[in-house]
């Protein structure tokens, strides 16, 4: 564990507010990257970051150094993406994607295909179990290797190389027709 | 995998930057909220302001010309006599007005009474009754068309007195 994180986890333990918004800081986009992408829904992502905050907070005492902060933190947004039900959200991106371009400047011709990809990779990764989507994102969100994205789902890396695997096949297939429009 | 989707997938689901409304949700950021309503507030207060003070000068203004009127209104002597009686209306005219007015009965106009209006200088006013009401105005009392400047004019008021 890095001196740093010590030194916050020992501030939180404390109930210093300083370092419960320093913890905050630290983690808020990775937190909140990991819930958008794993739920493609940026209301939906803010709850799961914010629960995986409270219960951050809540459970500190908890964390005893069994592995490092960094995997004990993904493994309470893992499971809070996990956890989180399925609501009404898959109307919302439609919402979300009309604001977007409500909201794009006059040039936005190469944001608009830029945006048009992305919902399409965004898509066909919410298509995915939610097995082969947390390992996805873990991937490619968070830059983790095979052996960390085991470490913080608890499996081996056999089981993260096959998930991997399979979310290739079903996403090579969902997205290859769009190869040739790509180029942005 | 293809090194085309695996450049999509690295490139499309990158990290992104958390909202502020993250950190307001868990009280670590001031919520803006707060700053546009006093924002606007300020606007709001300095609106008010502005024109609270056009209306207090407009009003101060009014209040000015109120009161001048009732000054002038004050310093005006202003006597009314009715009676359909013409030879009676003459006379109280020629007293209060110091000059002859003839009655008119050829232009059939009936007598209702008399006005004495005292404005800067003497002037009396002659009000009778016919299909519609009209106003007789006599030159001022000291000038030297007492007596024959008679000018008939439905409601004429005290300017065109002034101007005669």
């Amino acid at each position: 564990m890095e001196g740093s994180d010590r030194e916050l986890i020992e501030g939180c333990r404390r109930g210093e507010r300083d370092a419960f918004r320093a913890l905050f800081e630290t983690y808020q986009d990775q937190i909140y990257s990991i819930a958008l992408r794993f739920s493609g829904n940026e209301a939906l992502a803010m709850d799961i970051a914010q629960d995986t905050f409270l219960k951050l907070f809540s459970s500190m005492a908890e964390f005893r150094g069994d592995s490092s902060f960094s995997t004990w933190v993904y493994r309470l947004v893992v499971n809070r993406c996990l956890d989180h039900k399925r609501r009404s959200w898959r109307l919302i991106p439609m919402a979300d994607k009309v604001m977007a371009v409500l909201r794009a400047p006059g040039d936005a011709l190469h944001g608009l295909l830029h945006s048009e990809m992305r919902g399409r990779v965004q898509g066909a990764v919410e298509k995915l179990p939610a097995d082969q989507r947390i390992v996805v994102v873990l991937r490619y969100t968070e830059g983790l290797t095979y052996e960390e994205i085991a470490e913080v789902l608890g499996c081996s890396m056999g089981t993260v190389a096959s998930r991997l695997n399979r979310a290739h096949k079903a996403l090579g297939r969902r997205l290859s027709h769009w190869k040739g429009s790509s180029h942005v | 995998m293809s090194d085309w989707l695996e450049r999509q997938l690295a490139g499309e689901l990158t990290r992104v930057a958390a909202p502020n409304a993250l950190g307001i949700r868990l009280g670590f950021a001031p919520a803006k909220r707060w700053e546009c309503p006093r924002r606007a507030l300020a606007v709001a207060a300095a609106v008010v302001v502005i024109i609270a003070g056009g209306y207090a000068a407009s009003r101060t203004a009014a209040l000015d010309l109120g009161q001048g009127a009732a000054r002038h209104l004050r310093g005006t002597e202003t006597g009314e006599f009715a009676s359909a009686n013409a030879v009676a209306v003459a006379t109280w005219l020629r007293g209060e007005a110091g000059g002859d007015v003839p009655p008119r009965p050829d232009e059939g106009l009936r007598p209702a009474g008399g006005r004495l209006i005292r404005c800067d200088r003497e002037a009396a006013t002659f009000l009778q009754l016919n299909a519609r009401k009209a106003t007789i105005l006599l030159a001022h009392a000291a000038s030297d068309m007492r007596g024959h400047a008679l000018t008939a004019t439905p409601e004429a008021g005290c300017q065109l007195c002034h101007s005669l």
